[in-house]
């Protein structure tokens, strides 16, 4: 981090800023809970930090733990007197150093920001402390990024820290009856709450109860559009509805989902229409949440695998590799990964891409009727699973990736399959792209339908596909070069107006680039070993458990204990299929996360369909709703 | 290991060609060609389907990779006793906790065996952590075999025998097995042979 950061902020908050430090390349502030907001519009809007995205916003709980503050090893959260010879001298405040080692307050919220014009991150953490009645408060930075209004409603969900000025803090993936916080960890994980319906009659509807009341206004600066429902009855569509053509229509409230067919399996859009027109809508999700993070910090590192295949489950790859990717940052392995792990994980990445991509592409023509390139992109998507069985076990659960490598080599003969596959998967693209790019149905129902502005993709949080269709070029693997990408050449298409055209599009020559990128990593792929070879972190190789005391001593150590990562935290960042996906890991010496949360990018992206959709007919909803390409299991987890 | 020397590498920026704003194409014209692919494939297909992958399950049966984790087994020592040491390493390594395993102790050479093992393979994510971590070779998933349907969830939870009705003997060494393994009345003279980095492919 720029000195200019540090030096700016101080001068803005003065001794509210509580310290500052650096942990595996991730830049960290921690301020004082009143300061936040003045920190966040500076780091905003100040021309030299520009940090104009909010990745991801989450809450630690340390209720169970707290990191050692000085261990000398500069791995965990320094106090402020260590620094006074760093950029702080002069705000080491005794009184603030009292505060830090003894007073530790027991949650953390955490802000990873970004600046996709200056490439830097920096992490923003406000601890704040718990309070014997009611709920610790924050404000709420929705007003400087939009996108933080579902992070929020998820930190209440999940956390139960109340953020003031908040247009709508509800609960968001949990239903309104649950009771408690469950990610806090005087929550336990056995315990079971079936959802109870309560209130009997009239319930279709009304389990959003701001809908549910005649007046719905949205306050200011929330992003929608402030609408005023005349005393809506819930009478049947059709009936009286069909009023004369000067007076106004009966406004009509429709469940778009959870079970519907363009809905990607369960989401529900509450929608509020006036004729074919989108008026109000609300996007209900939730459906597909199974707790991935508490399940997590009950598994050892390396059961966290299996969850991550099913996250997003149209390139479960993707995930595993993230996840790995943040576990090996904390372990200090990153550019230590033997060269053949890394050049197998960027050819199975990419391969996931690919299939993402023909996933959410296909879908997508489908849902307006294309139902033949559907079929055809299908078709190569399975012969890219067929690929991936062969290399890993499976078709889509792969648990295939592991803390410090892969777990098994390229079988005889796989990679000619690939770069076989590579030219008939192109050949299909090809007359995809023949049916599609061109056809005016297609096109009348995809251009100009959904468009968002670069500073507003921004604002909510666009990353990936959806981002770059604004124009906005960012890609991880471009701007921060992971794994070998460092060494492969690629493009990164983008568009121009941000419809759904374009997202089309991108993902269309995203294909392309992927298999640019695959063709070039076979051929530079070494021989070698594919697992680091690190007595506390991989298991040996099975002759030495099978013949030696030493391997079967190492096997059983690493199997009973877990691989256990040194105290730390942890935010490591992929380009996924949809865009960024983060992992961000608090270890606690254990062999089990403390705290391991995954930001999924279509998350974040989806609270931004009201926006696009309102206004709109509601055909629009299916192109738009498809290209935002929602992912239950990596948005909801 | 390590990084390789740098090499300059072109990562530009493309962006997506597209026709100017309010221009569109002719409907007749568009779909004509699209129906000229969509007919290609017609013919295609209907003298000589040339473009159908469709497999005609269950009359032809997919062939299935070497490496598929399917239902488990649990292998056998030449004897014919289950090489399972109740060692307790697959259940702890199981993410569904779906394997249960109860010791008891035994007069022969390996002190411990398992009294109880059961899988419930409704439960099974079919991760094949279990066959990574068992020291002993005594569990694979390379059947090939799909779990059937149940009537009945405890239908589902296999037991040691039915377990070990695929399971074959394993000739890898033991802990100090390399003695053991040149007594081996079966061996025949032939080499140990140790199965790959973590996973099993079908013989």
């Amino acid at each position: 981090m720029s000195q200019a950061v540090v030096e700016a902020l101080r001068q803005r908050l003065g001794t509210r800023l509580i310290g500052v430090h650096s942990q595996f390349g991730d830049d960290t502030v921690v301020i004082e809970r009143g300061a936040l907001l003045p920190a966040c519009r500076l780091l905003r809007e100040d021309p030299r930090l520009s940090m104009k995205m909010l990745m991801d916003l989450t809450v630690v709980d340390y209720l169970a733990w707290r990191p050692p503050l000085d261990n000398g090893s500069g791995r965990t959260e320094e106090p402020l007197h260590s620094l006074a010879s760093g950029p702080l001298r002069g705000a080491a405040d005794p009184r603030l150093r009292y505060r830090l080692e003894t007073d530790r307050p027991r949650f953390e919220v955490v802000y990873h920001l970004y600046s996709p014009e200056r490439k830097h991150r920096l992490r923003l953490k406000v601890p704040l402390a718990d309070v014997d009645d009611g709920y610790p408060e924050l404000d709420s930075v929705v007003s400087v990024w939009r996108g933080a209004d579902w992070y929020e409603r998820e930190a209440w969900d999940f956390y139960g820290i109340v953020f003031r000025g908040h247009p709508d803090l509800r609960r968001i993936l949990l239903y309104e009856e649950f009771e408690g916080h469950p990610l806090r960890k005087d929550y336990p994980k056995e315990r079971r709450q079936p959802l109870a319906r309560r209130g009997g009659e009239g319930q279709v509807m009304a389990r959003n109860p701001t809908l549910s009341t005649p007046q719905r206004a949205h306050p200011p600066g929330n992003g929608r559009r402030t609408v005023v429902l005349g005393a809506p009855d819930h009478r049947a569509p059709g009936g009286e509805a069909q009023a004369a053509d000067d007076s106004p229509t009966e406004l009509l409230h429709i469940n778009m989902g959870p079970s519907h067919p363009a809905m990607h399996g369960t989401v529900r859009l509450v929608l509020t229409l006036e004729g074919e027109t989108v008026v109000d809508a609300d996007v209900e999700l939730g459906y597909l949440h199974r707790g991935f993070e508490k399940e997590a910090e009950a598994a050892t590192y390396t059961q966290v695998f299996p969850y991550t295949d099913r996250m997003n489950y149209a390139s479960p790859m993707l995930n595993a590799i993230a996840y790995a990717h943040a576990v090996e940052k904390l372990l200090g392995l990153g550019r230590e990964l033997p060269l053949r792990a890394q050049y197998l994980r960027v050819i199975t990445g990419e391969l996931s891409r690919i299939t993402d991509h023909l996933t959410c592409d296909g879908a997508s023509a489908m849902e307006l009727g294309a139902f033949t390139p559907f079929l055809w992109m299908m078709k190569a998507r399975d012969w890219i699973y067929r690929l991936l069985e062969e290399l890993t076990g499976a078709r889509l659960t792969y648990s295939w990736i592991r803390i410090g490598g892969v777990a098994s080599d390229a079988p005889e003969g796989w990679t000619e399959r690939v770069t076989e596959t590579l030219p008939r998967i192109r050949e299909v693209m090809g007359e995809c792209r023949r049916v599609l790019v061109d056809h005016r149905i297609f096109r009348d129902r995809m251009e100009d339908v959904g468009a968002i502005s670069a500073e507003d993709a921004m604002a909510f949080g666009f990353t990936g596909p959806q981002l770059r269709s604004t124009g906005v070029a960012m890609d991880v693997r471009r701007d921060h070069p992971y794994l070998v990408y460092d060494q492969l050449e690629f493009d990164v298409p983008v568009g121009t107006t941000g419809d759904c055209y374009d997202r089309f599009l991108v993902r269309l020559e995203e294909i392309d680039e992927s298999m640019r990128i695959i063709e070039q990593a076979l051929e530079q792929m070494p021989p070698g070993p594919i697992l680091v070879n690190d007595p506390l972190v991989t298991l040996p190789p099975k002759p030495e458990v099978y013949d030696t005391i030493e391997g079967m001593i190492r096997h059983f150590k690493v199997v009973f204990d877990g691989i256990k990562v040194p105290p730390g935290e942890a935010y490591a960042y992929t380009e996924s299929a949809n865009g960024e996906l983060g992992f961000y890991v608090v270890a606690d010496g254990s062999g089990r996360p403390y705290k391991c949360r995954s930001r999924g990018p279509s998350f974040t992206m989806t609270q931004a369909i009201p926006h696009m959709i309102l206004g709109r007919q509601i055909a629009d909803i299916i192109p738009i709703f498809g290209q935002i390409n929602y992912i239950g299991g990596e948005a909801e987890r | 290991m390590g990084t390789p020397t740098k090499k300059v590498v072109e990562r530009g920026v493309r962006r997506v060609a597209r026709d100017a704003p309010g221009q569109r194409p002719s409907f007749f014209w568009t779909t004509l060609r699209g129906m000229g692919v969509t007919l290609r494939h017609f013919f295609g297909n209907v003298f000589g389907r040339r473009y159908t992958v469709t497999r005609e399950y269950p009359e032809v049966k997919p062939d299935y990779p070497p490496r598929m984790r399917a239902q488990h087994r649990l292998m056998k020592r030449t004897d014919g006793t289950l090489r399972c040491v109740a060692c307790m390493m697959c259940p702890t390594a199981c993410p569904a906790h779906c394997i249960t395993v109860v010791a008891e102790e035994t007069t022969d050479r390996d002190e411990k065996r398992a009294q109880l093992f059961e899988i419930d393979e409704l439960r099974c994510v079919m991760c094949g952590l279990c066959v990574e971590v068992c020291p002993v070779d005594a569990i694979r998933m390379d059947t090939g075999i799909h779990v059937a349907p149940v009537r009945q969830r405890a239908e589902a939870v296999y037991g040691a025998a039915k377990l070990a009705e695929h399971g074959t003997q394993s000739k890898v060494l033991r802990v100090g097995g390399r003695a053991a393994l040149a007594a081996d009345p079966d061996r025949n003279g032939e080499e140990p042979r140790y199965i790959g980095e973590g996973l099993h492919e079908r013989p």
